[in-house]
């Protein structure tokens, strides 16, 4: 329980640090409005040319807006944090505290996607309502489904960050991980739905922990029903613990090589 | 203007050499940034596969030439004036006063004076899309080489012309950022997707459709007229972006720093 509490603490802290600067969170609503805006006229212009099967306009524009709200509220710059920690030798630092490197990372970041959540959340809701409207057929009985599917999602795009940090432990410039990581959510759900995607490459991505980031809450978003929620979430959940686990395996394997000189 | 062109060759040279100097980083970040464009293609590639045929009047080929261009363009002019984006720095922290004092033009001083390691990647992948897409098509080629050199210059004079406003509002660097990722989001996506008013902003204040989305039209049926006019256009906004720094400057207050530039 005290071990609970002393995380709680760092949560807090960093909300109130989030908080305290808020006014950087202004441009991050700009690229977000700016992003949604630019990809709403761009389906439009495609739904013109014709229509696209299984998804309404709507659903589309909807889905988008979601997407990015889960990237957006998972944008808590955790990969360049411990990029900089292990590179400058703060990591040094943290090592020494009565806290788990790991923990704390997470519940530091906490308080941030606390915030992000919450501000993005209201913002998506306000771009949607303003740009298409009501989500059709959406009901308030499909909100704790969605709320469980973005914890789990976020979780899991968290922790695949932080396993590409702590990449820096093991290679000196890993930019081009991250790259190839962020491409493939890109791909395999953000910016278009799993269905989109060519035959052959749908079962590939449904196997992939990638499309349970932004592709699993996002089609529980705007058109999932019961039976869904209990074919992606489990699946969530086990990429999850996978993601959580190989974390903590590849920290405890990488805290031994590191070597911090200087005083 | 000799004076002005060696100056810049010797800061490319200078800039190159260092990145060399770091070649596993530099390669890393130049395969990177391709690798990271290539995925827009592929969405590209999904949404006409899903449809066939054109979107807002483009076809993939289209969308592949924009992206070249524009992706050459903004390599290109990162390569050889990435100082552009961290004006608003130099303004900021009294950092420009170096640039003051040396005997040469202080603009084309401040702009060379730094490089952009992942911006390589940027103008390889836009040959090497071209070279996909085009092959040895040459009316292509000659519009895309047009549009890479008015597109550095553009991206070039907008980034300036946002950073420059920090000399009369404090700290620029949010505009900068929106200018920069608008002027890009302009280039990468068919002009007929987006509503009169944002095409007016296209060839006005940030006027990227003059480097990216016209020479696409020239490559298709050319006209003397247009071309004329896109030329005109890209050389006005350039010159105003330059006389714009020089008005601003003249607000410069020294920071009274000490700074090395190594």
């Amino acid at each position: 329980m005290k071990k609970l509490r002393k995380y709680a603490v760092i949560t807090r802290i960093s909300l109130q640090n989030a908080i305290a600067y808020r006014a950087a969170a202004l441009s991050r609503f700009g690229f977000y409005t700016l992003f949604i805006y630019i990809f709403m006229m761009l389906w439009r212009a495609i739904y013109k040319e014709g229509s696209v099967h299984g998804y309404s306009y709507e659903q589309m524009v909807w889905y988008l807006i979601f997407t990015e709200f889960v990237g957006f509220s998972c944008g808590t710059g955790i990969f360049n944090a411990m990029n900089e920690d292990v590179k400058s030798g703060a990591v040094g630092y943290l090592l020494g505290r009565p806290v788990h490197y790991v923990l704390y990372q997470f519940f530091n970041s906490m308080g941030q996607m606390l915030l992000n959540f919450a501000s993005f959340g209201l913002l998506a809701a306000l771009l949607g309502y303003l740009f298409v409207g009501p989500l059709p057929g959406f009901t308030l009985a499909r909100v704790p489904a969605v709320l469980l599917s973005v914890a789990l999602s976020l979780t899991l795009h968290f922790f695949f960050l932080m396993l590409i940090g702590l990449s820096s432990f093991i290679m000196e410039d890993n930019t081009p991980l991250f790259l190839i990581y962020q491409k493939l959510c890109f791909m395999l759900g953000m910016l278009l739905p799993v269905e989109f995607l060519p035959a052959w490459l749908q079962p590939v991505a449904k196997n992939l922990p990638f499309s349970y980031i932004f592709w699993a809450p996002a089609k529980l978003f705007v058109g999932g029903d019961a039976g869904l929620f209990w074919t992606l979430a489990p699946r969530q959940a086990l990429w999850c613990a996978v993601s959580i686990g190989l974390v903590f395996f590849v920290y405890g394997r990488s805290v031994r090589r590191l070597q911090v000189n200087g005083g | 203007m000799k004076k002005h062109l060696k100056i810049m060759a010797c800061y490319f040279r200078l800039n190159l050499a260092s990145a060399l100097e770091y070649r596993s980083s530099f390669l890393t970040q130049a395969f990177g940034m391709a690798l990271s464009n290539s995925s827009f293609i592929f969405f590209w590639w999904i949404a006409f596969s899903q449809l066939g045929g054109r979107i807002a009047g483009y076809s993939f080929e289209d969308v592949l030439f924009i992206w070249a261009t524009t992706s050459a363009a903004f390599g290109l002019g990162t390569i050889l004036f990435a100082n552009a984006s961290r004006l608003t720095t130099l303004i900021v922290t009294g950092e420009l006063d170096a640039f003051l004092l040396q005997p040469c033009n202080v603009l084309v001083n401040v702009l060379c004076a730094r490089t952009n390691l992942s911006a390589y990647g940027d103008l390889a992948y836009g040959f090497i899309l071209m070279g996909l897409a085009f092959g040895g098509n040459a009316d292509a080629w000659l519009w895309f080489l047009v549009g890479t050199a008015a597109g550095c210059l553009v991206y070039t004079a907008i980034t300036l012309t946002a950073h420059t406003l920090s000399f009369y509002l404090g700290d620029a660097s949010l505009i900068g950022q929106l200018a920069t990722e608008f002027s890009i989001n302009f280039s990468i996506y068919p002009e007929k997707i987006y509503g009169p008013a944002v095409r007016a902003l296209m060839y006005s204040v940030l006027p990227m459709g003059l480097a990216i989305h016209i020479p696409l039209r020239l490559s298709r049926e050319f006209s003397p007229l247009i071309a004329l006019a896109a030329l005109a256009g890209t050389v006005l906004y350039c010159v105003l972006a330059g006389l714009f720094f020089y008005r601003g400057l003249r607000r410069y207050e020294s920071g009274n720093v000490m700074v090395t530039r190594l």
